[in-house]
């Protein structure tokens, strides 16, 4: 490819003209012809015209202008070429699908689940739609607030007016859509209202699980029971939290015990069951609930765990412990006994009986008759000291360390006297809740192993932090005495036939304005069962039953609560495969003791004080 | 010359090639993550409906609803202790083989059932409801 800028070749002298105006920098000069590179070839030698050193300078300057345009464009055409292979094929796949939907991929960013322990779901997350507006958007403030109203009953109409005219590019209208809501303000095709995928907390089984599951804000974040105190995570694992509660006991637990306030026409009931081998809460309740799935409305009386949050004076049921205290510390043995003919008096108290027997007592009688003398005089045999080692011993005197955040603190005397011993030894003058209760009671009963108390599901291998509090005999000692108060004591109405329940009645009256009233109760039943191998404590508690005909008139915790126990253990021993043996063989040698016992009277008295 | 013009070519056309096999996996692998990406929201679309069932599931199965269901459906009660028996208590073979000597106790025990078994009707539909007789859960023991 060569360029002839030499005039004199061509024919035509038109031309000539014309290309002598061309960039030469010389023009004039003839019979040199030069391509781009300078190079000249077709040199005409017949037409030669020396080049002097200004044309020469000329054809370098030209030259050197050539190459450097060429680079630069060379190098901006390479430039392009490598960003397109760039672009194309190395940086390309990153900013396809499977980086796009990796962060949507199921699981990312849905809050976990909490199941039972069978894998009922308890709480789930679920996609819902909710209503924004961009409000500088909406053409119509007035005919989207007065379509919208009709949508959404809960808003009203200049609510929703004054939230399209604020002009804010962002503002919530209504958040959780129903899928129906959703359809028909898409179809109203108002600009400016848009929906937002979000996820939303659902509870299937309401009120029933109120109080272990808890509740989370409309964010979504855990506002109570182990929502709360699993928050982080139920938000950073798949994985669903299972639970100790066993659903369907949770039911039997939870109807019994409403059937049982409705009947005494109660303020509140509560109610548990524990499994003694492992610690594990296998049911949990707490009335009157509420419905979390609008836990906004929910009063505060419902909100609150009588279970674990509420601590009460459990009365008789106490005298399990005075009771295990004594036999372990070896003050007395299972053939002692008190005389519990005269009341005792401390200053300004005087210490009766509910149902005097006015006479030499055994230390099963003391129980089976709830004889509050009896077991004052053991708690002063075994001091003050050892009774407050022992209950603190068996955490009654420090907040259970528990999955949920609502633990309730037990109350204490102030100053741990003489009077509060013996009230204490009969469960007054102290405060502790269910949940205390049965973990210690469940160490009386399993062998005298105190267990960690837990809502989530323990594996079979999982290690668990226990102490021993009693020996092994002691143990057994007081399922004996738990099983005679079933059959002869103030449980008789706990006795699940098949079942072997073994367990204690407790009746406390309530303290208002610093004093006792009467007709304000706690009526009780600590249940065990099979109580020849214990697997469940079982603990039933009314708030304030009033007596009725049926009852004559009675409000007591054998009375009220017992029964309870009974109908949950006939209910839900089946259901955890506990075989229900033939209790009167197995009775037999307990009686035995009994005979035995009561036969030895004044076997064993009292230091005189 | 024609070597070097023949080996340019060839590199020419390896280069073509090359450059046309680079896009066309482009295109393919583009394709298929788009095939990946729908299947994607697909599965993840069907994963929320499962949620949802699943909390339907959970929903309906409340023990109340349950309960209620099968009382009004079922003629069921709860099991009672005494309704569990040992294999042992069981009354022993010889006391059955008294009364038919050629059969085992079982076989006696299945036939029994079968003849007490409401009959299939005639017609499509469930017997007659009145005499619809409910087969015990399990056999009430003897003892006692």
């Amino acid at each position: 490819m060569t360029i002839h800028i030499n005039p004199s070749d061509r024919i035509d002298p038109q031309d000539d003209l014309e290309d002598r105006s061309f960039a030469v920098p010389k023009p004039e000069q003839t019979g040199a012809a030069c391509n781009p590179c300078g190079l000249d070839r077709h040199i005409d030698h017949s037409a030669y015209t020396v080049l002097d050193g200004t044309v020469k300078q000329a054809l370098e300057v030209g030259k050197t202008r050539l190459i450097a345009t060429g680079l630069v464009i060379s190098v901006a055409f390479f430039a392009i070429g490598v960003r397109l292979v760039d672009l194309t094929l190395l940086q390309g796949p990153t900013r396809t699908a499977s980086h796009q939907t990796t962060t949507a991929l199921p699981g990312n960013g849905v809050r976990a689940d909490v199941v039972d322990r069978n894998g009922v779901i308890l709480a789930t997350s679920l996609p819902t739609a909710s209503l924004f507006a961009d409000a500088r958007l909406v053409p119509d403030a007035d005919f989207a607030a007065r379509e919208l109203q009709k949508i959404l009953p809960g808003k009203s109409r200049a609510e929703l007016l004054a939230k399209l005219k604020s002009g804010k590019q962002f503002v919530w209208l209504q958040r959780h859509l129903t899928p129906r809501q959703q359809s028909q303000i898409n179809s109203l095709g108002i600009p400016g209202l848009n929906f937002r995928r979000e996820q939303r907390r659902f509870y299937p089984h309401g009120a029933l699980t109120a109080h272990a599951v808890g509740f989370t804000s409309i964010d979504n974040q855990g506002l109570a029971g182990v929502e709360q105190s699993f928050d982080d995570m139920l938000n950073s694992t798949d994985e669903p939290l299972q639970l100790s509660l066993d659903v369907r006991i949770q039911h039997i637990m939870a109807e019994e015990l409403s059937a049982a306030m409705t009947e005494f026409s109660a303020i509140g009931a509560a109610g548990m069951v524990y499994d003694v081998q492992n610690g594990e809460v296998v049911s949990m309740v707490s009335l009157p609930s509420y419905n979390p799935n609008q836990a906004g409305s929910a009063v505060d009386d419902a909100r609150f765990n009588r279970a674990t949050l509420g601590v009460y004076e459990m009365g008789s049921v106490f005298k399990l412990f005075t009771a295990a205290m004594a036999l372990d510390e070896g003050t007395i043995g299972m053939r002692d006994g008190y005389d519990t003919s005269d009341p005792i008096r401390v200053g300004r108290f005087t210490i009766r009986d509910y149902k005097p027997k006015n006479r030499w007592l055994s230390i099963p009688e003391i129980l089976i008759y709830s004889s509050n003398i009896g077991t004052v005089h053991m708690a002063m045999e075994a001091g003050t000291a050892k009774q407050k080692a022992f209950l603190s011993n068996l955490g009654l005197t420090r907040p259970a360390s528990f999955d949920l955040s609502e633990v309730g603190h037990p109350r204490l005397p102030n100053k741990w006297r003489e009077v509060n011993t013996m009230t204490i030894s009969f469960g007054h003058g102290i405060a502790v809740s269910p949940l205390q209760l049965v973990r210690a009671a469940g160490a009386l009963v399993n062998g005298g192993e105190l267990k960690q108390a837990s809502l989530i599901k323990r594996s079979e291998d999982e290690t668990i932090p226990t102490t021993r509090v009693i020996s092994e005999r002691t143990s057994q000692q007081i399922r004996r005495l738990m099983r005679m108060v079933v059959l002869h004591g103030t449980g008789r109405k706990a006795n699940a036939e098949g079942f072997m329940v073994g367990g204690k009645s407790g009746t406390a009256e309530k303290i208002r304005n610093g004093r006792y009233v009467k007709n304000a109760r706690m009526s009780s039943f600590l249940g065990a069962f099979p109580i020849t191998n214990p697997r469940y404590v079982v603990f039933a508690m009314i708030d304030e039953p009033k007596g009725i005909k049926r009852t004559h008139g009675f409000a007591t915790g054998g009375w009220v609560a017992a029964p309870v126990v009974k109908r949950l253990v006939e209910r839900m021993g089946p259901l955890v495969s506990i075989e229900p043996i033939d209790d009167h063989i197995a009775d037999d040698s307990i009686e035995q003791l009994l005979v035995d016992v009561t036969a030895r009277a004044g076997g064993h008295s009292l230091a005189p004080q | 010359m024609s070597m070097n013009k023949l080996a340019l070519c060839a590199w020419l056309a390896a280069c073509a090639v090359s450059i046309w096999f680079a896009f066309h996996i482009k295109y393919k692998v583009q394709e298929l993550e788009s095939e990946l990406g729908i299947a994607r929201a697909e599965m993840q679309h069907d994963h929320e409906a499962i949620r949802v069932l699943e909390a339907e599931w959970s929903f309906l199965n409340q023990p109340s609803h349950l309960a209620d269901l099968a009382e009004r459906h079922l003629e069921f009660s709860p099991l009672l202790a005494e309704q569990v028996v040992h294999l042992g208590d069981l009354p022993a073979r010889e006391t059955l083989a008294d009364d038919t000597q050629d059969s085992d106790g079982l076989e006696d025990i299945i036939e029994e059932i079968l003849r007490n078994s409401p009959k299939p009707a005639p017609k499509t539909g469930n017997g007659e409801p009145g005499s619809t007789r409910t087969v015990p859960l399990m056999r009430t023991g003897t003892t006692q």
